[in-house]
C-alpha cells in the first residue's frame, strides 16, 4: 500500500544487482566458465545466463546428438559389418553404406552420413546388432548445404569424444 | 580551495592569458566562450555514450543477464558499435511526412538539453553562464521539449506518433507544475534563482531538509525526460514507440542521445538542487559533482528496472491529485518553518520534521479514506487489494 | 559584440514574425511563432531583463504556444495541407488597413519622448520584484490570480458533461 509494492520492487532488483556480483557460478570475475557448464539448481542465486557460443550445457546421456560409430577395443576399427540394417531402417534415406569382405571378415568400407537430412529418430541405433553405432553428445553441425556428410573416420572420432563404449548403454539395453 | 579543485579554472586563465597577448579583448572572450560550448557539448554527449552502456548494463545485472560483453572489454565499446550501426541505416522520410519539419524536429529535440548545462555548476567557479536567474532558466528551457515533440510527432504523419504527442503533451504539462513548486521550495530557503548560489546555501543538501521536495522534483523530471515509469509516450505494446516512429539514421540517433543525456540533465539538476552540488569533503569539487550525478542517473536506471509503465490517467491523477497539493502544502510549511526559525541548523531540522510529518499525516489521511471507500479503484490503488 | 548579438537575434525574430504570417500552413507559422517569442525572450535577455526573458520563454514557448498548437490539432482540416485563404477575398481592403495601421504605429513609436534611465538597471531586480508584487502591488496581483482562478472554474463548468 501507498507505494510500498513498489520500494519492495526496487529491493528486489537491488538484491538481484548485487547477487549478479557476489554468487551464483559467476562469482569471480571471469568471462566465461571452462567446459561445459553444469545446469543450475533452481534455488541457485546470481546471474545464471549461459553464453552460448562460449559456453554449453553438459547434454543428458540419452541425448541424440549426431550418430556416431564405436570403437572395437581390441582391433581399434568399428565393429560395422555392413549389414544395411541401419540403411534400411533409417526413415529419410540418409546412410550409405559400402562393404567388403565376405562372411564374419565383412567390415564396413566406407559409411557415409548426410547430417541435413537426419531427423534424429534413432531407429539406425535401434536396428543395429552389432554394438557398432549410438547417438552421441554433439549437436552443432548445421550445414548450408543438404549434402553435407560425415564419413567413417569422422564418426569414430566423434564416438571418442562422447565416450560411449556400447550402444544403448545410457538407455538401460545394456546388462 | 585546493590545487586539484581548481586546475581546470587555472588551465582556463593561463589560456585567457596567452589568448590576450595576440587577439583583442572581444577576440578572447569569443575564442573563450566557444572553449565553453564545446566544453558543454563534450560534458553532454560524453556521458551519452557511457550511458547507453551503463543502462544495458544495469538493467542486466537487475535481471540476473550480463549485458552488453562482447564489444570490447565488458562491452564498453558498444556505443560505438552503435554509431556504427545507426550511421549506416537508410535514411528514411514518409511520404506523408510535413518534409521541412521533419527534417528540423530531431535537431530541436536536442538544443534544450544541451542548453540547460549552461546553467549547471559542474565544480567550483566551474560553470558556464552563472546566470541570476539560472534554475528558472533551466525550468524554462525544460519546457521547450514539449515544442520539439509536438514538431517531430506532427511532422511524421503518423497516428500512432500523434496520440504519443497528445499523452506527452498532457504528461509534460502535468509535471511542469509540481517541479516548478518544488524548485520554489529549494529558490525560498536558498534565497535565490541562482545555481550557484543554490549550491552554496546547501551546509547541510536539500534532500534531507525537505525529502517531499526532492523526490518530487526527482519523479516529476523522469516524467520530464520521458523515462520509466513514466515513459508511456514511448509505449511499445500500444503506441509502436510513439513520437520517434518514423525516424530512422541519423535522425533517430538525435532522439536517442537526447535521451540519454536529459538522463544526465536529471542527475545534473538533481544534484544541484538537493544534493549539495560540487559539494563535499576531500575531493575536488567536479568528482563529488560527477559521482552524486552519477549516483543519481544510477536511481533513474534502477527505476527502469523495477517499475512498470503507468497508465495515463494514473499519471494525471499523480500529479494531479497527490504531487501538487503535497508540495503546496509543503512549500507553504517549510516558508513558514524558515521564516520563524531561520535558515539554521534548527530551521532545517524543523524543516526535516515538518517533512516528515506532512508526509505521515498524507499517508494516514489516505489510508482512513480508502478504508472507509467503496471504491475498487481506490481501494487498489491505496491499500494495494488486488 | 552585443550589437552583433543583437542584429542576428533580431534578425531571426523578423524572419520568424514574418514566418508566423506568410507561411501557409498553419502549423509552420506556429513554429515560426515559436521562434519569434523565443527570439524576443532573447532580445530582453540582452537589455538586462533576464527575469522576463526566462518568463517569456516558460509561459508564452512553453505554455500558450503549446496550447496553440494543440488548438490548431485539434480544430478541423488542420492536418491536410489547406492553404490559409482568410484574407484572400479582401485583399485592398486588409492592405489598406495594415498600411495605416503600419503608419500610425510607426509615428507613434519614431514621435515617442523614449525616456532614458541614467542610473544602470539594478542587479538583484528579481528581490524587488517579488517585493513589490507582494508589497505595492498586492490588490493587482490578487486580483489577477482571481480571475484566472475564475477563467479555470469556467473552463471545468463549459467542460463538464451535463
Amino acid at each position: 500500500m501507498l507505494g510500498r509494492g513498489m520500494l519492495k520492487g526496487l529491493w528486489v532488483t537491488l538484491q538481484h544487482t548485487i547477487s549478479s556480483f557476489t554468487s551464483g557460478p559467476r562469482r569471480f570475475p571471469k568471462r566465461y566458465l571452462d567446459g561445459p557448464v553444469p545446469r543450475p539448481e533452481p534455488s541457485t542465486q546470481g546471474m545464471l545466463t549461459l553464453q552460448y557460443p562460449f559456453e554449453k550445457y553438459e547434454m543428458w546421456p540419452r541425448f541424440r546428438g549426431v550418430l556416431v560409430h564405436l570403437r572395437d577395443p581390441e582391433t581399434g576399427q568399428s565393429r560395422c559389418t555392413a549389414c544395411m540394417a541401419c540403411v534400411r531402417a533409417c526413415p529419410h534415406g540418409v546412410l550409405t553404406v559400402t562393404g567388403e569382405g565376405k562372411g564374419r571378415e565383412r567390415r564396413a568400407k566406407t559409411y557415409t552420413y548426410e547430417l541435413g537430412r537426419c531427423i534424429f529418430c534413432r531407429l539406425c541405433v535401434e536396428s543395429c546388432r552389432f554394438d557398432a553405432i549410438e547417438m552421441g553428445q554433439e549437436y552443432e553441425f548445421v550445414s548450408t548445404t543438404q549434402d553435407q556428410t560425415l564419413n567413417l573416420e569422422e564418426m569414430l572420432a566423434l564416438g571418442d569424444r562422447s565416450g560411449i563404449k556400447h550402444t544403448g548403454e545410457a538407455w538401460g539395453q545394456v546388462e | 580551495m585546493g590545487f586539484l579543485d581548481a586546475l581546470p579554472l587555472t588551465v582556463m586563465d593561463w589560456l585567457r592569458g596567452l589568448l590576450g597577448q595576440g587577439l583583442p579583448a572581444w577576440g578572447v572572450e569569443l575564442v573563450v566562450g566557444l572553449i565553453k560550448v564545446v566544453l558543454i557539448l563534450v560534458v553532454a554527449i560524453l556521458p551519452v555514450i557511457v550511458l547507453t552502456w551503463l543502462e544495458r548494463k544495469v538493467l542486466a545485472r537487475g535481471q540476473d543477464r550480463f549485458g552488453p560483453n562482447l564489444a570490447g572489454p565488458y562491452g564498453l565499446v558498444v556505443a560505438f558499435a552503435d554509431a556504427i550501426k545507426i550511421l549506416t541505416k537508410e535514411d528514411i522520410i514518409p511520404q506523408a511526412a510535413d518534409r521541412q519539419v521533419f527534417r528540423f524536429a530531431p535537431a530541436l529535440v536536442l538544443i534544450p538539453t544541451l542548453l540547460v548545462f549552461t546553467v549547471v555548476p559542474m565544480g567550483r567557479g566551474m560553470i558556464a553562464a552563472d546566470l541570476n536567474v539560472g534554475i528558472l532558466f533551466a525550468v524554462a528551457i525544460g519546457s521547450l521539449a514539449v515544442i520539439a515533440i509536438i514538431a517531430a510527432t506532427w511532422s511524421s504523419g503518423n497516428k500512432y506518433s500523434l496520440l504519443s504527442m497528445f499523452r506527452s503533451v498532457a504528461q509534460l504539462v502535468s509535471y511542469e507544475l509540481p517541479m516548478a513548486f518544488s524548485v520554489l521550495t529549494v529558490v525560498l530557503v536558498s534565497g535565490g534563482l541562482s545555481t550557484v548560489r543554490i549550491v552554496e546555501a546547501q551546509v547541510i543538501p536539500f534532500a534531507l531538509v525537505m525529502p517531499i521536495a526532492a523526490v518530487t522534483y526527482f519523479l516529476a523530471s523522469l516524467a520530464e525526460a520521458n523515462r520509466s515509469p513514466f515513459d508511456l509516450l514511448l509505449g511499445e505494446s500500444e503506441i509502436v514507440a510513439g513520437h520517434n516512429l518514423e525516424y530512422s539514421g541519423m535522425r533517430f540517433a538525435m532522439f536517442y542521445i537526447g535521451e540519454y543525456a536529459h538522463i544526465f540533465v536529471i542527475g545534473a539538476l538533481t544534484t544541484t538542487l538537493f544534493l549539495g552540488g560540487y559539494q563535499g569533503p576531500i575531493l575536488p569539487g567536479y568528482m563529488w559533482f560527477l559521482i552524486k550525478t552519477m549516483a543519481v542517473v544510477y536511481v533513474v536506471l534502477w527505476i527502469r528496472c523495477t517499475w512498470p509503465r503507468m497508465r495515463i490517467d494514473q499519471l494525471l491523477d499523480f500529479s494531479w491529485k497527490l504531487l501538487v497539493p503535497l508540495n503546496l502544502a509543503n512549500l507553504m510549511l517549510v516558508a513558514l518553518v524558515f521564516k520563524l526559525a531561520g535558515t539554521g541548523l534548527l530551521g532545517s531540522l524543523l524543516s526535516l520534521v515538518v517533512n516528515v510529518g506532512l508526509l505521515v499525516a498524507v499517508g494516514t489521511f489516505l489510508v482512513r479514506r480508502a478504508r472507509s471507500s467503496t471504491s475498487r479503484r481506490t481501494r487498489a490503488l491505496v491499500l494495494g487489494e488486488v | 559584440m552585443a550589437k552583433a548579438i543583437f542584429i542576428l537575434v533580431s534578425l531571426v525574430t523578423l524572419v520568424s514574425a514574418i514566418g508566423v504570417v506568410a507561411l501557409p500552413k498553419v502549423l509552420h507559422a506556429a513554429l515560426a511563432l515559436v521562434f519569434a517569442l523565443i527570439g524576443v525572450g532573447a532580445l530582453y535577455a540582452l537589455l538586462g531583463a533576464g527575469y522576463l526573458a526566462v518568463v517569456q520563454v516558460m509561459i508564452y514557448v512553453g505554455a500558450i504556444s503549446v496550447l496553440i498548437i494543440l488548438a490548431i490539432m485539434v480544430s478541423q482540416r488542420s492536418m491536410e495541407d489547406s492553404q490559409l485563404q482568410a484574407f484572400v477575398p479582401h485583399r485592398a481592403v486588409t492592405a489598406v488597413v495594415a498600411g495605416l495601421l503600419f503608419v500610425v504605429l510607426a509615428g507613434v513609436s519614431i514621435g515617442a519622448a523614449w525616456p532614458v534611465v541614467e542610473t544602470a538597471v539594478p542587479p538583484d531586480t528579481i528581490a524587488r520584484l517579488g517585493e513589490a508584487f507582494a508589497g505595492r502591488y498586492l490588490l493587482p496581483f490578487e486580483v489577477a490570480s482571481v480571475v484566472l482562478l475564475v477563467s479555470l472554474v469556467g473552463a471545468v463548468y463549459v467542460a463538464r458533461e451535463p
